[in-house]
């Protein structure tokens, strides 16, 4: 009386093989998928909810210079002084002061990001996406760069 | 003794049938009975291919997180930042900006 596996047939075995491949095949794509899905940039940090409120509040300023094109959107995730001639001398320090603390905002953000998902190596692609979403979001009117030129939207 | 180990485990079994303890082996299936040996060899089957499934599930989802975490995630970091600037500039979730925000004090001269 024997106990081991000498009854099946070597179709049996192949058969058998087949459907295992097949089966694991199967487990490894949805595996991967359920993954995929999962994946979600984290954005909820205290560092991040902090440069979002800073920015919050100067875009009630840099409004009015997006409309009136004082101050156009980068391509490469920042904001630039396009025109400073639409603001009185008096105010052209104020503006480009606001620029700047705009800009050291926007560095602060994709790395805030970048570094909240655990990769900081990330911030450059964060950043070059942002541009894009930031252009795609702007307003009628705004300057904004697309693929180099400066184009009013 | 023999006798004891044999009764002991369906594995001693495996083992001692390929010896000289045919009789015993005999003896033994009898006792348990011809079907119970059948399903014995099925649940060893299904153990073992349970336990492959496990591994290979464990590999699969290693790869992929190892996968996901070399490959910089597009469409997540999108959706992020859709969400970001919608924040920023007080937009309405995911619609064109059509209204300005409430307060903007600061007019320039034209």
């Amino acid at each position: 009386m024997n106990i081991t596996r000498t009854d099946s047939s070597l179709y049996q075995r192949a058969a058998r093989f087949v459907r295992y491949l097949g089966f694991s095949a199967l487990l490894l794509v949805f595996t991967a998928m359920i993954a995929q899905a999962a994946v979600d940039l984290d954005v909820n940090t205290t560092a991040v909810a902090a440069v979002k409120a800073s920015m919050q509040n100067r875009h009630q300023q840099l409004f009015a210079h997006y409309q009136s094109g004082a101050v156009g959107l980068a391509s490469d995730g920042f904001v630039v002084v396009k025109d400073a001639s639409m603001v009185p001398l008096s105010q052209r320090s104020a503006l480009a002061a606001l620029v700047k603390d705009e800009n050291a905002d926007r560095v602060r953000l994709y790395q805030g990001i970048a570094t909240a998902n655990g990769h900081p190596e990330w911030q450059g692609e964060i950043q070059r996406t942002f541009g894009q979403r930031w252009i795609d979001k702007a307003q009628a009117g705004w300057w904004v760069q697309r693929e180099g030129q400066w184009v009013k939207k | 003794m023999c006798w004891d180990a044999c009764s002991a485990s369906p594995t001693v079994i495996v083992k001692l049938s390929s010896n000289k303890c045919k009789l015993l082996d005999i003896i033994t299936a009898a006792r348990r009975g011809l079907r119970l040996k059948r399903t014995d060899l099925k649940k060893h089957a299904a153990a073992r291919w349970a336990r492959d499934s496990l591994w290979l599930l464990a590999i699969a989802g290693l790869c992929s997180c190892v996968t996901i975490n070399i490959y910089f995630p597009a469409a997540a970091a999108e959706k992020a930042a859709d969400k970001v600037i919608d924040e920023i500039w007080q937009l309405p979730a995911s619609t064109n900006p059509a209204s300005p925000p409430p307060a903007v004090n600061q007019a320039p001269a034209p």
